[in-house]
């Protein structure tokens, strides 16, 4: 054995161990509890509904959340602009690294771009506010999340994961500070709304970055 | 009745989300912006069109339907 593949051994010991042949049966699926878990994770990386159903389930996303997410429209909708506004004319173009996405060759804010990629964010968070949660809107969330990898459609664009979860806890902050404001004289109120829009955000989150992955995340 | 039209006004971004969301309806023309495709019948895409209004930025898409 050559000193770097001693060396090698000894970092990864497990490597020297007897290897067991590709096509072996893995025991673990004879055991019920292990086959239900397996196919769980099948289902939930082939089908987008069974990931969200799944999803839902374990952060107990349900139809009274739906119901609260709804009665939160009215406030989203009245400070629609202004959310928007905030987002793109005050955070997205003034950090450092967010605004890089945002400028021309030379530099400078693409006004136009940004008023374009504002408009977009708009549909985004008027489609959320449909609250169908269904095929095509969780397919909808997957591909905005795609659109930020050089997978699908903008193949020289990557957006690293930490500034997509910069943002969404950017804006996650800001909408609970603004129902905070709005919702002071009504606590219980204030409670089921942002209790269901944690929900809602995790389970976006975990779908928008679906293609940021391979399907073992 | 008036004539069923649908037309977008000038203050029109060019984000094209119109005509994804309407597409079977309204094209994109990346010089000229956003039209209604060529010797269509808009009436059967009424609900297309307008729910392509609802998420126009600028408010910009006008219809009599
Ligand atoms: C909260 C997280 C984010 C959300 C919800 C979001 C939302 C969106 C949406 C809705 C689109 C457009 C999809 C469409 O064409 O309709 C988009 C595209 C894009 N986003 Fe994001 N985004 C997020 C994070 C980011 C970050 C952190 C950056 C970089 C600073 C970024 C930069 C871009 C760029 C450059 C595009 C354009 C792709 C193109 O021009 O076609 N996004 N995003
Ligand atoms: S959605 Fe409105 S602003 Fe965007 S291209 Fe269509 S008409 Fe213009």
């Amino acid at each position: 054995m050559s000193i770097m593949s001693n060396a090698y051994m000894k970092m990864f010991p497990m490597e020297a161990e007897k290897k067991v042949s590709g096509g072996k049966r893995n025991p673990m699926l004879d055991v019920p509890e292990f086959n239900k878990a397996w196919n769980l994770y099948r289902d939930t990386s082939l089908d987008i509904m069974k990931r969200y159903e799944y999803m839902a389930q374990c952060v107990n996303f349900t139809d009274k959340d739906t119901e609260a997410i709804k009665e939160s429209k009215d406030i989203i909708a009245a400070n629609l602009k202004a959310i928007l506004d905030h987002i793109y004319y005050e955070k997205l173009i003034n950090d450092p690294w967010l605004s890089r996405w945002f400028r021309d060759d030379n530099g400078k804010i693409a006004k136009e771009y940004v008023d374009i990629r504002r408009a977009r964010q708009q549909r985004f968070l008027l489609k959320i506010l449909e609250c169908k949660w269904d095929e095509e809107f969780w397919n909808f969330v997957r591909w905005v999340g795609a659109v930020h990898v050089p997978i699908f459609g903008s193949e020289d664009l990557y957006i690293p994961i930490r500034l997509n979860l910069a943002l969404w806890g950017y804006i996650h902050q800001y909408l609970f500070n603004l129902f905070a404001e709005e919702l002071k004289n009504d606590p219980e109120k204030l409670r089921r709304i942002t209790t269901a829009w944690t929900k809602l955000f995790w389970i976006i989150i975990d779908i928008y970055h679906i293609d940021y992955f391979g399907p073992w995340m | 009745m008036k004539k069923p039209v649908v037309w977008f006004e000038e203050s029109c971004i060019k984000c094209a989300i119109c005509a994804e969301e309407a597409s079977e309806v309204i094209v994109f023309v990346e010089t000229t912006g956003p039209q209604i495709k060529e010797g269509i019948d808009i009436i059967p895409h009424s609900e297309k069109i307008k729910r392509a209004a609802q998420f126009c930025p600028k408010e910009c898409i006008k219809y009599h339907l």
